[in-house]
Parts: structure tokens; sequence; C-alpha cells
């Protein structure tokens, strides 16, 4: 409990939009999402490799609901670009990583995920200049968590795919042995699951 | 537009905090990680993959003083899922919703609901690693490993002879019978 649990840690970046780039942005996070489903499962395809995030989605505020009466409802004066991620490990590695990877691939000719998403905020900084500058912009636009909770914060992603794995082995081996001597069953263990 | 894939579901609510909204908020939370017990009945909820709270702090052009950030991704129906926080954490969702504006209470659960669907943000793009299982999968995949390694080693001791090592393998299978 507290902003980390476990050795699961949180992000959470909020970025203004620039005015003229919210409606190419949304069209670049859609072709993010039909890519998604079109690969039949839900991978941001910049993370591929990383293995390090549990959960992660971008979303777009554009207004404010239940707002004081004392404030103008709805309006914001920019939009917000809003990513967040549970992920494994410290986190200066984690924006590093999914920068790089994020970098590996892109929707099209015209630029990388990054450039295309995180391009449309305001300040980001331009492709050629810092190689840390992207990082830190990130970690400058950071919302701290205040607390976070999760279920399985002492497993990494990959020893949750690697369990779920071995579930479906032992699920088929248990089938697959009944009725077996007990030596065939021993030797038969040993050759699935090798010490 | 998507929340997650089936059965993980994404849950995003922004609401604008009251005067000193981030500083109760902050002292529910500070109470909560030194009375550990405050947090079982969070525990319950084993149908929660992560959730965070955070303060987004006021800045140009927010237009209001702060926001409070929840983010949830969670297994089952969204309904469900609502009146679980509302009938389980009752008091906590009163200790840190009621510093926002327009909260109705965590009950009647309608009311609650509304506020929350209200103002939710629905995500462009969600990724879940694992996108099939449920906490609960998860939960018991990682048990069972944790029995399974123990047999591993026992499969591997010379000193333990075939009959011996049948008798432990059913053993196996009843004590995580419920985690296949």
């Amino acid at each position: 409990v507290g902003a980390t649990s476990g050795q699961a840690g949180t992000l959470t970046v909020m970025a203004p939009i620039r005015s003229d780039q919210e409606q190419r942005l949304l069209a670049v996070l859609d072709v993010l999402n039909s890519n998604d489903s079109a690969l039949g499962a839900r991978r941001v395809p910049s993370e591929e490799g990383s293995d390090r995030t549990h959960f992660a989605r971008f979303a777009v505020l554009s207004a404010l609901t239940a707002q004081p009466p004392t404030f103008v409802p709805g309006i914001l004066g920019a939009s917000r670009l809003i990513f967040t991620a549970s992920f494994d490990g410290p986190l200066e590695s984690y924006v590093d990583d999914l920068l790089r990877s994020m970098s590996a691939s892109g929707p099209s000719s015209d630029g990388t995920w990054v450039e295309q998403i995180w391009g449309c905020c305001e300040g980001f900084p331009a492709a050629g200049n810092d190689p840390r500058a992207p990082a830190d912009y990130l970690l400058r636009r950071r919302v701290p968590t205040t607390e976070f909770i999760a279920s399985y914060g002492d497993s990494t992603v990959r020893e949750v795919r690697t369990a779920l794995c071995l579930q479906e082995r032992i699920r088929g081996f248990a089938q697959l042995v009944q009725g077996w001597s007990d030596a065939a069953l021993r030797s038969a263990f040993m050759e699935e699951f090798p010490a | 537009m998507n929340h997650a894939s089936p059965p993980a579901q994404a849950l995003t609510v922004l609401t604008p905090l009251r005067p000193g909204g981030a500083f109760a908020v902050k002292a529910a939370f500070w109470v909560g990680d030194r009375f550990p017990s405050l947090l079982n009945d969070l525990r319950t909820l084993s149908f929660i993959h992560f959730a965070r709270w955070a303060i987004v702090p006021s800045e140009p052009g927010l237009g209001c003083r702060a926001l409070l950030l929840f983010e949830s991704d969670f297994d089952g129906d969204w309904n469900d899922y609502i009146d679980s926080f509302a009938e389980v954490l009752a008091l906590r969702m009163k200790a840190i919703w009621g510093t926002s504006y327009g909260f109705p209470g965590p009950r009647p659960t309608d009311g609650f609901r509304a506020y929350i669907r209200r103002n939710q943000l629905v995500p462009r793009v969600c990724y879940a690693a694992v996108p099939g299982a449920t906490t609960t999968q998860v939960l018991a995949a990682l048990k069972l490993r944790d029995a399974h390694r123990s047999l591993q080693t026992a499969a591997a001791d010379p000193a333990m002879d075939d009959a011996t090592f049948a008798a432990r393998w059913r053993g196996f299978l009843t004590e995580v019978q419920f985690e296949l």
C-alpha cells in the first residue's frame, strides 16, 4: 500500500494536447487500438519486448463534469492526454523501456508511436535533440500516485505469464497420466517438468 | 470504444476536488496505510487486478483546483463492481470521494453508479499483458507454481522411490484441485 505494491509501480502522465493536434491524436490512438484488435490481443505494439507492463491505457480528457457552479462547467483550457500504466520495477527504467519500444515502430512511415502520440502534446521535445528529453518530459508531466493496490504486485508480468502457462501444462499432464503406473508417472513428470 | 478485453475492464474516473479535498484524501490514505486492518475489506474484493488513486494538482487551464483520479483494472460486470465498492467499502468510499464535488454518497448505489458513470473517462486504448486472465486465475496459477516447485524437487530426489513420488503427486493434485 502506498505508491508501490511489492515490486509493482504505477505511472500516470497527463499532458496538454496542442489544440490543432487533438483530432490527429485521436485518429492515431484509434489506429493503435484497432491494431491491437487485429492482433487478437490488447498489446500496445511498442511495449512488446519490454514485458514490464501489466495494464496500460491512453485516454483523452476533453471536458469535466460535476464541476462546482462557480466554475465554467466542462471547459478545459486544453484537452489532456492521459497515459497510465501498472508495471514492474523502477519507474525511471520503465519510462526508458517504454519510450525505447514505442520508438521502434509507428502507425505509418510518418513517425514512431512516440512522435505520433506524444508529439501532439504541448512542450514535447522534438526528435534529434537531447536523447533524455522525452523521458524527462514524461517524468515532469507525471502525476504522483497517492495510493496503489495490486493483487499480485510481488509478481512480474513474466512470472504471471509463466505461471499461467505452467498451469495449463499441469492440467494437461494430470489428464494424460491418469491410470499410469508409479514408475511411468514419475518418468513422464521428470521429462515434462525437469528440475 | 473499448474498456478492455474481457474479462478485465478498465475504469478511469476524474472528479474535481473541493477546497481542502486533496489534504483530506491524503489523510484518509495515511490512516489506511498505518492501520492495515482497515484495508481488509478491500482485500476481499478479489476481482481487482490493480487500483490507484492520484491527485492531479491544479494548473492553468484545468478549470478547477485539483482533480481526484481513480483507476482500476477489474474483472466482471461494471455495475457489480461499483455496487461492491459501495457495499463493502462504503465508509472508505465516503472518506475518499466525499472530498469531491457532487458525490452523492455510496448508498443507494443507483446514485453512486450514476456519479461514477458521469465522471468516468472512456479510454481510447487499453492494454493488458494477459488479457484473458482474471485476478483469481492469476493468483491460482501463482499458488500452483509454488506448490509445483516442491514436487519437482521431490521428483529429482534419488532417495525417493516411485511409489512415494506417486503418493506425493496425488497429494499435490488434492492440494491444488481448486487452482487447476
